[in-house]
């Protein structure tokens, strides 16, 4: 309970602040106006459909990929319809066959002698004419225009101050693919797309319940990109839900193009070096976040999911531990726990052996580097920093690279750069081998958490290139002491491990088979802690006499 | 409250222990060695009852004053000025404690590590570090420390494993006989003033979850820095017999250097180094939070965190110009310091409660 | 055992003579000025004056304490007055 408290105190007292900042806000400026047009429009629609035509027009000049389609319509021709919609924004076989093609050119129905009245024909269409999944009413000008610029297709209707918004979307889209960024050998492949519909069905058709709650909402002034919050009522912790929505709420910007945008904006601590917003492309990965009690934070036009609340070890946590056996996962998370120290610590510890403390080698390990290190004209730091920002540069262009010429940069830099250097005597190929394997330890774990690390090796490195092994003890005592300042969402980023939590240990160090998982992580999923039954241990059965 | 946090039993007995351990770690054996000889285990056996009886008696006289520190309730039982005054005296011994807690660090870096950087360099850096955790609260350096105990108490135990074929048992002998009681207890008087830093728990019992299970907490951390101790000093002893142990001034970082696995892990001070910096900078922490906290409620501030650097400052200072040399603070530390802790250990706390039980029920002032 | 970076080496031996001294006290001003304006903007913003008077207390005692010593003087023994005290005492106990 007492980490209840841990939680709340957390949040509450954040809120408290976040709250008094957007009271100085609103006391200074109304939430800002970022949008393009300078006096927010409200108008209503009028029921002359030229009148609406003309002023849709003037909304939407110099927009050549609006299409105005007018029409009679097909029961009484005196009734004039007029058609608004995107070019390429909607999927022209609805808009032909199902709105177009049935009120243009449907026989007129029998109506028991009833006449078409300009006043029932609404009505009419709207129930009767229409075979569409979505469609929805409207009398707000500025409803017409958002509605047209996010893919609809607007029916407007002589005589009526209406409007009927049909859902046509249907845009040229990538389809689901093979994640690109984070690869398992076991385990679903399909990866996010940019649509968010198509991402909320992903996750939908891996937990089909009706508890999965999929929160939609806008942000951005200008760009009015599509939000969704998803959670599992029940399971997620409702204060962190609230929090998620606050924050979103207080976010005030022109456009959110990615997640990033969000992530930014909604931090705990947005000048760590360290991530709290988890961001993936793996649908798995979010259901399974999703279970253990996070909130997910989807946004149109990205592949890249948040999830929140993040822990630090998350980090060498990868999806395909849980799919394959459990003694094969624990020995891998303990490499890539491993592997983290390296990259994070390898270089550092070299220049500190090199420059001060060469007695703690072995004689005939110090005396073989010794020779290499002859002829290299620059001090342990100096060489060992200047490989590592080589490599960094490798690494940065083997990414922005075009695929054409990435065969040309790998060759260079293995050969160049690592055999002639070594050749020259410029470089000892001891350092070649440390910074290779530090560039490739810190791919083991995962992407985000290896920016950070990736960053920190250069402060120790020049704190071991000063200091020695006390500048690098203390560069990792300062991580160490940070790490614990931060929060995600008001969960301690170290936990399980600092607050120490025994149950949260069997999914860190290692990964405990699923049968002794009972419970969820502590200080996320404890809303509704229990995962998994007692006494699943598989046995064989018992033998019923010989056989 | 000006503190915030609130930590668990289990914190606060790894704090409690880191509090003790990582000083006495590498002080003390060669001090007990000097006295007591082979028999040092049983003054290290006394100095826990010792200690035990301490924490006891600071535990008692906390518990009577629910959500004070000593700061607060010294008022409540002596009225306000003497009250103030105890506070400062305590004050004024936190802060001079951490300055020669700071004194030994850089000290033994210097001496042991890098003969030739000044040992400022050394303090400023645990000192800033030390600074950034308790600026951000109680709960941040415990944390740290839950990830540190358990990393430092693992080495500390492989390096007394590795060393287990070098030993020689005979060297405890003979037990008692040749050495009698008054050096044992002589001997015993530098530990129990170690332990006797767990009077820090006058300050941290507010901070418990459960303020209840402060016997306990004081109790096993007691144990558990006792055990500890006495596993490493009959190990130091087995391995070097008395005279050795009592030449060096660091015997755990010699023990050190004997290691030698496979002709390839030689020479393991990274480790000492690592424990010494980790165990250090969390001492440090706690002595320098309880001196911030104390200063903050003495002048009855409503935040405590201004005062953090300044008091740093003033650590850090006072440490440079607490002794000439390495040697200074070493006689120092054997000789009148043990008489002023003492003070400050046992006898206050102990007027304290004598004043608090003549007073009687008026406790709950507040 | 271990060698410092010739650099900084020298630099320390400078500074750490009297020549240079200006060098280190300049250092050190820094150093007060790094923790006020870390410390001081906020307090005055959230007008605890009582917070700020006691910070400014401490700092002064803080540098009075520091810059003398880069002059290389100490302004007191800190330990004197224990030893006078406890010092007798302690020799009773020192006694194997």
């Amino acid at each position: 309970m007492r980490f209840i408290k841990f939680i709340r105190r957390g949040m509450s007292g954040r809120r408290k602040s976040d709250s008094g900042q957007q009271d100085n806000g609103s006391k200074n400026q109304k939430k800002e106006n970022l949008t393009a047009n300078q006096e927010p429009r409200n108008q209503d629609l009028s029921s002359d459909l030229q009148t609406n035509l003309r002023q849709i027009r003037a909304i939407l000049s110099e927009c050549s990929d609006v299409i105005y389609r007018e029409f009679d319509f097909a029961q009484d021709e005196r009734i004039k319809l007029a058609l608004v919609y995107l070019d390429g924004m909607v999927d022209k076989t609805r808009v032909s066959d199902q709105i177009m093609h049935s009120l243009m050119l449907d026989a007129p129905l029998v109506e028991q002698g009833e006449e078409f009245t300009r006043t029932r024909v609404f009505a009419i269409i709207k129930k009767r004419l229409l075979p569409i999944q979505q469609i929805e009413e409207t009398n707000n000008l500025d409803q017409v225009i958002d509605a047209v610029l996010a893919g609809d297709a607007v029916l407007l209707v002589d005589g009526c101050a209406c409007a009927v918004i049909n859902d046509a979307k249907g845009w040229e889209s990538r389809s689901i693919e093979e994640s690109q960024t984070e690869l398992v050998v076991r385990g679903p492949r399909e990866a996010f797309v940019e649509t968010l519909r198509v991402n909320t069905s992903l996750i939908r058709r891996k937990i089909k319940n009706p508890n999965l709650k999929i929160e939609a909402m806008k942000l951005g002034q200008i760009t009015k990109t599509d939000i969704a919050i998803v959670y599992i009522k029940g399971i997620v912790n409702e204060q962190v839900v609230t929090e998620v929505k606050e924050r979103l709420n207080r976010i005030n910007i022109d456009s959110i193009l990615e997640t990033g945008y969000i992530e930014e904006l909604v931090e705990d601590n947005p000048l760590s070096p360290f991530c709290t917003v988890l961001h993936t492309e793996r649908p798995d990965k979010v259901a399974a976040q999703l279970l253990e009690g996070r909130v997910a934070i989807l946004v149109d036009g990205t592949p890249y999911v948040l999830t929140v609340p993040l822990l630090f070890v998350e980090a060498i946590q990868s999806p395909e531990d849980y799919y394959e056996r459990p003694m094969f996962s624990s020995v891998m998370r303990l490499l890539r726990w491993f592997s983290m120290i390296i990259s994070l610590l390898a270089p550092s510890l070299y220049i500190a052996i090199i420059t001060f403390h060469h007695e703690m080698l072995p004689t005939a390990l110090l005396l073989s580097l010794a020779a290499q290190r002859e002829t290299v004209p620059f001090p342990a730091f100096v060489e060992t920093f200047m490989m590592e920002f080589v490599f960094e540069i490798l690494r940065e262009a083997g990414i922005r690279l075009p695929r054409q010429v990435g065969q040309a940069v790998s060759i260079v830099g293995a050969l160049v750069i690592g055999q002639a250097a070594v050749q020259a005597g410029l470089v000892a190929a001891g350092t070649v081998i440390l910074v290779a394997l530090t560039g490739i330890a810190s791919f083991t774990f995962c992407y985000y958490a290896s920016t950070s690390i990736r960053l920190l090796r250069f402060p120790i490195m020049v704190l071991a290139g000063t200091l020695g092994l006390y500048g690098v003890i203390c560069g990792v005592l300062a991580i160490l002491v940070h790490l614990a300042t931060l929060r995600s969402f008001g969960v301690p980023y170290l936990s399980p491990l600092a607050p120490l939590n025994t149950d949260g240990l069997k999914d860190v160090a290692v990964r405990m088979p699923w049968w002794t998982m009972l419970r969820r992580p502590r200080l996320v999923g404890m809303a509704n802690p229990q995962r998994v039954a007692r006494g699943l241990k598989p046995a064989p059965p018992p033998t019923r006499g010989k056989r | 409250m000006l503190e915030g946090g609130k930590i668990s039993s289990r914190q606060a007995i790894f704090l409690m222990v880191s509090m003790v351990l990582p000083t006495a770690f590498l002080f003390m054996a060669a001090a007990i060695a000097h006295l007591a000889k082979q028999d040092g285990w049983i003054s290290l056996l006394l100095a826990v009852f010792a200690a035990l009886l301490i924490a006891w008696l600071v535990v008692n006289l906390s518990l009577r004053f629910p959500g004070q520190t000593i700061f607060q309730f010294a008022e409540v039982i002596l009225g306000r000025w003497p009250g103030k005054v105890v506070a400062f005296l305590y004050i004024w011994w936190l802060i001079h404690m951490n300055a020669e807690i700071l004194r030994q660090f850089g000290s033994f870096m210097v001496s042991a590590f890098m003969p030739e950087t000044p040992i400022i360099v050394f303090e400023i850096l645990v000192t800033v570090i030390a600074a950034y955790a308790v600026r951000n609260g109680l709960e941040v350096f415990t944390r740290v420390n839950e990830i540190l105990l358990p990393i430092i108490l693992a080495m500390v135990f492989i390096v007394n494993i590795l060393l287990v074929p070098e030993l020689n048992l005979k060297r405890l002998l003979p037990v008692y006989i040749d050495n009698g009681a008054v050096p044992i207890i002589k001997g015993a008087i530098m530990p129990s003033v170690w332990f006797g830093e767990i009077v820090v728990m006058a300050v941290l019992i507010p901070y418990l979850n459960k303020a209840k299970e402060a016997y306990r907490v004081a109790a096993s951390a007691t144990l558990i820095t006792g055990s500890i101790l006495i596993f490493s000093y009959v190990n130091s002893m087995a391995l070097y017999g008395p005279e050795a142990a009592d030449g060096w001034i660091f015997p755990s970082l010699n023990k050190v250097r004997i290691v030698n696995i496979a002709n390839f892990l030689e020479r393991l001070e990274a480790l000492i180094m690592f424990v010494w910096v980790a165990g250090g900078m969390v001492k440090i922490s706690i002595f320098y939070w309880a001196a911030v906290l104390g200063s903050a409620q003495w002048l009855e501030l409503k935040d405590y965190k201004p005062l953090v650097l300044p008091v740093g400052v003033i650590i850090l200072a006072l440490s440079i110009m607490a002794h000439e040399s390495i040697l200074g603070l070493y006689t120092f530390l054997a000789t009148s310091a043990l008489p002023f802790w003492i003070v400050f250990q046992a006898c206050i706390p102990l007027l304290l409660l004598i004043a608090a039980m003549l007073r009687g029920p008026r406790k709950t002032r507040h | 055992m271990s060698k410092l970076p010739i650099w900084l080496k020298d630099m320390l031996a400078l500074t750490l003579k009297r020549e240079l001294a200006s060098f280190m006290i300049a250092l050190v001003l820094l150093a007060f000025a790094f923790i006020i304006w870390l410390e001081a903007p906020g307090l005055v913003k959230k007008k605890m004056w009582r917070e700020l008077a006691a910070f400014s207390v401490f700092l002064i005692i803080g540098m009075a304490l520091t810059i003398p010593q880069v002059y290389g003087i100490r302004p007191f023994e800190p330990n004197a007055p224990i030893e006078t005290l406890f010092k007798p005492l302690a020799e009773l106990l020192k006694k194997p």
